[in-house]
């Protein structure tokens, strides 16, 4: 199935300002204008300090921004309340952190699961849906375990997989492969462009390590929260 | 040095503000809680004793021998002894107050009713000074007529009587010579003393016309005796068994061991609630000390990294302890002192209940009572509580071995 | 699903859950119990006050309450025992005739109450008979046989088998005088009764004083007791407005306003308790949501609504509250119900109870399911109650500063 190009993600003179004193102001992003397709496999990079994080929360509706409209597949994210956003994380967005953040009371397969029961699908759904994305990451064989008894790459194999499962229109993944040596955080790349290309979704991650960035299709570099470079393929 | 360490530990509670404040909260509502209980108890309690000592036992009261067991004019204090005592009595300056009574069971009776009553011969202008007496007057007036035809007689009494001011009384009684003699009094005056033994029982009449109703010239049944000081109750009353081996000299605990029973009771209990109090208020505080330690491990280990020693830490945890401990006393403290201030001059008005009241023998307007050792005894509490915390938390803290969690991520 | 979660949360905090739990299940234990404890005294003094003499339900002449003189007597007892008798739900009537009289030995005079009543059916509706102390009760045939109270008998110094005289007037104005042995002494613990009360069987009485068929009052004796208030309701429409029917709680009313007013300072001194074990149940709330707060903010990052977060917590609270309020409800119940059939004995304590008008120093706790769940059902509100603060302020965080709180 070859995806239909259409605008899909479109970021819109994004600024934002964190002000943490009275006298003082920080700006974190100085108007970026970005827009992303449907399917495409996008990597932010730049030095630490340059607007990633920030860049992607307020993508994923986390972060409000101070100025700027995020749209996704049509529908304007900035200005909806938090419980509507809430919905739309749940239904549309997948999150994958730097440090992993796995609910620790849960198993893999629990955590992997939290979101579709969230969405309300059947346990029977949500139980082959989890297993097939298990299988594509390969850790089939460790959804009975808990978070704390897996490893730094494992865990994060997990995260993807939570974040994918519930069939998100995006995926968003913040230093993905920070945590991990280098033979896992590749894999873990090479995992989630699989995804990208079998499942059709997309997904947008940040990274400051060379080979992680040279495995996007598309990659976009910012610098003191300004957009310095966009290339694609 | 110091300041520093203050410095350290006031910001650390001032970054968990409303876990610190629900510390101090806790402390002060809890303490609040309990001198306002136990202001208030006390009072009652008191109350109640002050109620029997003003209207009836003295401090100190003296009977003939063998009055106790057997109530008859027989037993009473001859007149010879009488004189005697009055010297002794008006010459100790520790003794506020005195007075005689002549006393006699007998039997009270309107048109329609009659009771068993105790027939009170008294001086009421002496009974004024003594025990304040007239303050206990609800209904008519302080006095027995001109012609000492009166009588004031329990509230209680007057009820079950159906009689009021005005209405004619009879008194039946066996004089000194067991004749069954009886008169004729008007009652002038109702009391509540809630002494319910004398609000029940008691008509006074005039000492005077008791002595000619009784026959009896010489002599009383009972001496009560006001101290300035009631701390030297008992060796007042030892003194005074010395010197009058033939008498019997009784203090008011022992006229009336259930009051004193009360107050055992009372502070049994309030004993009992306070150390639930300060138990629960100690696992709250502990709570939150272990946390805050816990939560500060790197932190800590950083600064032992750095040269601090563990006995800084350990000051810097006393404070943030001592801190929220004390701020919460003052603040209970404080609510706790002012409340009881104000019942204790105002005075707690359960008017509603003085049905319930008057059948405890309890005055329904209660004042509290301030105590220090309160204040003391809480104070003391709620440090050792924060001790215990802080030396659990401490523990805990090296055993988590603070300098290796920084190399941890 | 959300149910699900809160259990694996309650589960894999254990220190917190089990500090929790404690803490409720102490307060239930101690609410229960000690409200059982409260209502038993109470009832026992009630009981104790009511069956020592005055009985559950009195009749008596309409006018006799205000002015008891021998015109307002009851003064057809047969026919007011047949139609009393006859009611749904008595399961006794009995006649006392009460009299003032001068007792005398010797040269000692006293005066006191000397009342005719039926020694069986006296029997049930008082514990007269149970108050024995020295010598025998009374039977119905008996003759000028005395039971007089031991405080009375000190006065007048008689014992079992000693003679004594009355004087007193008879229900027609005569004069009525007679000797009288003692044949029982009784000791209620009423101070007052026992210093001013003697018993003569009914017919004996009756012919001395010239009271056949009269009654200053008559006894009820409910078949459940707990009805009292409306059988006295029942008689009083049937046998109509020449007579009062009153029950114990008109009879005694100052002495049920005292008992609420007990309570009333038992519960008020209770909830200075309960305000610590809030204000402690709060605080443990606040560190255990306050230490997941990053896991909260992970929660609501993947799309878990603030009310989905709510909802989890309040789970969480009401799981641990529900197992404190069971488990603590269950351990006070035990405590009551062991107590209300061994009841404490307080020796050294009959002062005290005296005091109270309680004669018997056995209190028993009450052990009545509905009051326990009425305080188990208390506790588990304030326990909720004592987490919804803490669980609203950490919802008030946005999922980003929950995630980066440290």
């Amino acid at each position: 199935m070859t995806p239909v190009m259409t605008e899909f993600l479109q970021i819109r003179q994004i600024s934002k300002l964190y002000q943490p004193d009275k006298e003082v102001e920080v700006p974190a992003l100085d108007n970026i204008n970005l827009s992303i397709e449907k399917g495409e496999f996008v990597v932010i990079s730049g030095p630490s300090g340059s607007g990633k994080t920030t860049l992607l929360n307020i993508i994923g509706g986390l972060d409000l921004p101070t100025e700027g409209q995020i749209i996704l597949d049509g529908k304007l994210l900035t200005g909806l309340a938090e419980r509507e956003l809430a919905g739309i994380r749940r239904d549309h967005i997948g999150f994958v952190f730097q440090a992993y953040n796995l609910l620790p009371v849960l198993t893999a397969r629990e955590n992997i699961e939290y979101v579709m029961k969230l969405q309300g699908r059947s346990r029977e759904k949500c139980r082959a849906r989890s297993l097939m994305v298990a299988e594509k990451l390969g850790i089939a064989s460790l959804l009975d375990k808990l978070p704390h008894q897996l490893s730094g790459g494992q865990q994060q194999r997990v995260a993807v997989a939570r974040a994918v499962a519930p069939t998100p229109k995006l995926v968003l993944a913040d230093e993905p492969t920070a945590n991990l040596d280098s033979k896992s955080a590749a894999a873990l790349i090479d995992m989630m462009e699989k995804l990208n290309r079998e499942e059709g979704v997309t997904i947008i991650f940040s990274s400051h390590d060379p080979l992680v960035i040279a495995k996007a299709r598309r990659s976009v570099v910012l610098k003191d929260g300004k957009l310095v470079t966009d290339i694609c393929e | 040095m110091f300041r520093t360490i203050v410095k350290i530990a006031w910001a650390s509670l001032r970054r968990r503000t409303t876990r610190s404040l629900m510390v101090v909260t806790m402390i002060c509502l809890s303490l609040w809680g309990l001198f306002l209980m136990e202001g208030i108890y006390d009072g009652m309690t008191e109350q109640m004793i002050a109620n029997a000592i003003r209207s009836d036992s003295g401090h100190v009261s003296l009977f003939g021998q063998g009055y106790r067991l057997d109530a008859s004019l027989d037993n009473r204090i001859k007149g010879s002894d009488t004189a005697k005592l009055e010297k002794f009595l008006d010459s100790d300056p520790r003794i506020s107050s005195w007075v005689k009574r002549l006393k006699q069971q007998g039997l009270v009776a309107t048109a329609h009713y009659s009771r068993n009553t105790v027939i009170s011969g008294v001086n009421l202008r002496r009974e004024k000074g003594h025990g304040r007496l007239e303050d206990y007057l609800v209904q008519g007036e302080y006095g027995f007529g001109r012609q000492a035809k009166g009588a004031i007689i329990g509230f209680k009494l007057a009820e079950k009587l159906k009689v009021s001011i005005g209405g004619k009384i009879i008194l039946t009684a066996q004089d000194l010579h067991s004749e069954v003699t009886a008169t004729a009094l008007r009652v002038t005056g109702i009391i509540k003393t809630n002494n319910l033994r004398l609000d029940e029982t008691t008509v006074f009449m005039d000492i005077a016309a008791a002595r000619k109703f009784l026959g009896v010239e010489h002599g009383v049944t009972q001496v009560a005796v006001m101290l300035r000081d009631n701390q030297q109750t008992a060796g007042f009353q030892a003194g005074l068994r010395q010197a009058f081996s033939r008498l019997e000299v009784l203090r008011w605990d022992e006229m009336y061991p259930a009051l004193l029973q009360s107050r055992v009771i009372m502070n049994g209990f309030s004993l009992v609630v306070s150390l639930m109090i300060f138990g629960i208020a100690g696992i709250g505080i502990l709570g939150v000390m272990l946390v805050s330690v816990l939560e500060r491990v790197r932190e800590f280990g950083i600064m032992l990294a750095i040269g601090t020693g563990f006995g800084r830490l350990r000051a810097i945890i006393m404070t943030e302890s001592l801190l929220m401990g004390v701020t919460g006393f003052l603040a209970g403290a404080f609510c706790g002192w002012l409340s009881l201030l104000y019942f204790k001059i105002y005075g707690l008005d359960l008017t509603v209940f003085s049905a319930a009241f008057n059948e405890f023998g309890m005055d329904a307007v209660t004042h509290a009572i301030i105590r220090p050792d309160y204040f003391v005894n809480a104070f003391v509490s709620i440090i050792f509580a924060v001790l215990v915390s802080m030396f659990f938390s401490l523990r805990i803290l090296r055993k988590s071995k603070p300098i290796e969690v920084i190399n941890e991520i | 699903m959300l149910f699900q979660f809160a259990l694996r949360n309650v589960l894999a905090h254990g220190k917190r859950s089990v500090v929790t739990i404690l803490l409720g299940t102490i307060s239930t234990a101690l609410l229960v119990f000690s409200s059982a404890w409260m209502d038993g005294s109470h009832q026992q003094m009630i009981k104790n006050a009511v069956e020592i003499y005055p009985g559950y339900i009195q009749i008596t002449g309409a006018e006799f309450r205000q002015s008891p003189s021998f015109e307002h007597l009851l003064f057809d007892v047969d026919k007011i025992q047949a139609e009393v008798i006859d009611i749904a739900g008595v399961a006794l009537f009995t006649p006392r005739f009460e009299a003032f009289v001068l007792f005398s030995v010797g040269d000692k005079t006293v005066g006191g109450m000397l009342t005719g009543i039926n020694p069986e059916k006296e029997r049930r509706v008082s514990r007269l008979c149970a108050a024995l102390k020295d010598g025998e009760y009374l039977e119905n045939n008996d003759n000028n046989q005395l039971y007089i109270g031991n405080e009375l008998a000190r006065r007048l110094q008689v014992k079992v088998g000693d003679e004594l005289v009355f004087i007193g007037t008879g229900a027609d104005y005569s004069f009525a005088a007679d000797r009288l042995i003692v044949k029982g002494i009784f000791q209620t613990g009423l101070f007052e009764f026992d210093a001013g009360s003697a018993f003569l069987a009914k017919s004996y009485f009756d012919r001395i004083m010239a009271s056949k068929n009269l009654a200053t009052h008559g006894i009820v004796l409910p078949e459940n007791l707990n009805r009292s208030a409306q059988l006295a309701g029942v008689i009083g429409r049937r046998i109509g407005p020449k007579y009062q029917v009153a029950d114990w709680q008109q009879t005694m009313a100052g002495l049920v306003k005292s008992m609420q007013l007990d309570s009333c300072f038992g519960y008020i001194t209770l909830a200075i308790i309960f305000i610590v074990i809030f204000f402690v149940v709060m605080i443990y709330t606040l560190l255990a949501v306050f230490a997941r707060l990053k896991e909260i903010g992970i929660m609501r990052a993947i799309g878990t609504t603030p009310r989905q977060v709510f909802a989890i917590l309040l789970w969480e609270s009401s799981i641990l509250g529900f197992i404190s309020v069971w488990v603590g409800g269950l351990i006070g119940a035990a405590f009551a119900w062991y107590f209300c059939i061994h009841p404490l004995v307080f020796s050294g304590m009959e002062e005290q109870f005296k005091q109270y008008g309680l004669a018997a120093s056995a209190i028993p706790s009450a052990f009545e399911p509905l009051t326990i769940g009425r305080d188990m059902a208390v506790m588990f509100l304030l326990l909720l109650l004592s987490t919804l603060y803490p669980i609203i302020k950490v919802n008030r965080y946005q999922p980003i500063e929950a995630l980066h709180h440290v």
